[in-house]
């Protein structure tokens, strides 16, 4: 140890001063020449001889530069004293937080400064961290954007934060001591307090009413949707619980607002579709209508034209018709006039019976439009009476027999032994009326075969001519009125016949058919059916 | 005497024309339809042809080709007798 040139007092100064740096600079020689034992410590040297020898000359302070140091060390010159906190930097490079002292003095006519720098100490600073910290914490959790509530293991309030107490109605200090029970509405009934021991005997961070609505009670009783976390820590043995509390009455109301919003949309949507369907619909039921209409305009077109085409077809008919017999009267009248002496009388007697059987054919054609107007007025009907067929067909033959052509012969058999119950006129009608036609359209020399037969109470009658036959598109319009088949224009006849032949046997509930080939013949068959005759 | 050559197919009026054609002085050569007609007309040529128009067999637009066309028979006079009063059917005979 050497011996100090200096005080008693700034010797003990160096030595009894615990952990800091005690040491002498000369300014002149711009380093320390002396420097007590804890300074070599603090700055980490092996000796007070390697500290004093140390060529850098400097505390290893970077932010100081050489001009820094020697301001200092002016300004402690003429002040006499400098305290500045400082960053010393450990000759290892370890930071150290220092307090610097700087005492000016003079001595055997050296200018020396009296360096202390007292490290502060680890729990110094462990302490100051620790204010800092809570301090942090304390402001997070005061300013927290969520409800903070810690409580300890019986459920009693011990920390609060601002926003919690803001939530429920509270001041955060107000809080402290109260069970948390007096948050939740309807707690006794709900077994919070059981939930809650549940919940120590098995402590975990979860989050509540995640998927359901959990409420607050406030202070003044009111109640709010709440979104809860939990979460635990132990200090010093005891479990403390931490509730994380967001007041979600906000979003709440927006989703309300957003469910109402879209089932506003879905409402419109649905009306919207709706409104739709029924335009759909009754587009539908327009355009239904429109063809209806459109149907029965066609079908009254149809109707219109089929009249026209009837009247062009009776105007045709009838000029010649009626013309030809009211020449023969009007040609014979004259005639008679020619023969005034009463030796012609034989040729006045040949043109009366021609006028009269002029009259008859006027008279037949007339007969034949009133049968087609009773008909189709309804007011005929088939009387049937006991009828004989074998008396029946030759009379028909002989009603016929002026149509008969040289050559022509008529072949027929009947078997029809019994007396039948039928409308005698009508069938006779439609017998004659098919003898004529066979007889009409098929040439001189041809044979007309007639065949009928009573058979299971039904009559078929058939008659078959080797004429001229019907073309196949002609036969289908042969049964409407005053149709004529084309190769048939130049033959005389009412286009009336088949049509009025064809109600006549509906009336007694027959049926007819035809076939036929142009330039072969035709055959036309009817059915009829009958009841026996019991009268005899 | 003029020959006049009356071809109708309708008994009555045929003999009650040519009945009262002959009373004004008359030949007359009735026939029943156009063929029968065309062979008369053939046979001696008339002076007149009387002519129906709806017969069978040939009608008298045929009967009337037939005589434009045969040189032997042009010329002659032809007198459409008919019942046929549309404008379309008289036309269709000149």
């Amino acid at each position: 140890m050497a011996t100090f040139p200096y005080p008693e007092a700034l010797a003990n100064l160096f030595y009894t001063q615990g952990p800091d740096l005690v040491g002498l600079y000369d300014l002149a020689l711009g380093w320390f020449t002396q420097v007590n034992p804890a300074g070599v410590r603090l700055l980490g040297y092996a000796s007070e001889a390697e500290f004093l020898a140390d060529p850098d000359h400097s505390l290893r302070s970077p932010p100081w530069t050489g001009a820094q140091w020697q301001a200092l060390c002016d300004r402690a010159q003429h002040e006499g004293h400098v305290q500045v906190q400082a960053n010393i930097r450990h000759q290892t490079g370890e930071a150290l937080r220092g307090y610097l002292e700087l005492a000016y003095f003079e001595a055997e006519s050296r200018q020396l400064l009296l360096v202390r720098l007292s490290a502060q100490g680890r729990l110094q600073q462990a302490e100051r961290e620790l204010a800092h910290s809570v301090r942090r914490f304390e402001a997070v959790v005061t300013n927290a954007t969520i409800g903070i509530i810690v409580c300890d293991r019986p459920g009693s309030i011990v920390s609060a934060n601002q926003l919690a107490g803001q939530f429920f109605g509270y001041e955060p200090e107000a809080l402290l001591g109260q069970q948390i029970e007096v948050l939740v509405p309807n707690a006794a009934g709900r077994h919070h307090e059981q939930l809650r021991e549940n919940f120590n005997a098995h402590p975990q961070v979860r989050s509540m009413g995640g998927h359901r609505a959990l409420l607050g009670q406030r202070q003044d009783g009111t109640v709010f949707p709440v979104e809860v976390s939990l979460s635990y820590f132990h200090l010093d043995d005891e479990l403390y619980l931490v509730a994380y509390i967001l007041d979600i009455s906000l979003k709440k109301a927006a989703e309300q607002e957003l469910l109402a919003q879209h089932q506003h949309v879905a409402r419109l949507n649905a009306d919207l579709e709706q409104q739709v369907a029924d335009r759909t619909h009754a587009l539908l039921v327009t355009l239904q209508q429109l063809e209806k209409r459109t149907a029965e305009l066609t079908q009254a077109l149809a109707a219109e034209q089929e009249l026209g085409e009837l009247k062009s077809r009776f105007v045709s008919m009838a000029s010649h018709e009626f013309r030809t017999p009211l020449t023969a009267v009007l040609t014979s009248a004259d005639l008679i006039g020619s023969y005034p002496s009463s030796a012609q009388q034989p040729e006045r007697l040949k043109h009366v019976q021609r006028i009269r059987s002029s009259a008859q054919k006027l008279n037949d054609i007339l007969e034949e439009f009133l049968s087609v107007g009773r008909l189709e007025e309804g007011r005929m009907a088939a009387r049937p009476t006991r009828l004989d067929l074998t008396a029946l067909l030759p009379e028909a033959l002989s009603d016929v027999q002026s149509l008969v052509k040289p050559g022509q012969t008529i072949d027929w058999q009947l078997n029809c032994p019994e007396p039948v119950q039928l409308d005698a006129s009508l069938l006779r009608k439609v017998v004659v009326n098919l003898l004529s036609n066979a007889l009409k359209y098929s040439g001189a020399g041809t044979i007309v075969t007639v065949r009928a037969a009573c058979h299971e109470q039904l009559l078929t009658l058939s008659v078959a001519d080797h004429g001229i036959g019907i073309s196949a598109e002609d036969q289908t319009h042969l049964f409407e009125r005053f149709f004529r088949a084309r190769n048939v224009t130049t033959i005389p006849g009412t286009g009336l016949g088949l049509y009025i032949i064809a109600r006549y046997l509906e009336l007694m509930g027959g049926s007819i058919a035809l076939q036929s080939a142009l330039n072969e013949g035709t055959t036309v068959t009817i059915t009829v059916p009958y009841e026996n005759d019991i009268t005899n | 005497m003029k020959t006049i050559l009356l071809i109708e197919d309708d008994e009555d009026i045929r003999d009650n024309t040519a009945e009262i054609l002959g009373l004004a002085g008359y030949a007359v050569q009735p026939a029943e339809n156009g063929r029968v007609g065309i062979a008369l007309a053939l046979a001696t040529r008339p002076d007149l042809v009387l002519c129906d128009i709806m017969m069978p067999m040939l009608d008298g637009y045929g009967v009337l080709a037939m005589f434009t066309q045969n040189p032997q028979l042009a010329g002659v006079p032809f007198i459409f007798l008919t019942a046929k009063t549309e404008l379309t059917d008289l036309r269709r005979g000149m």
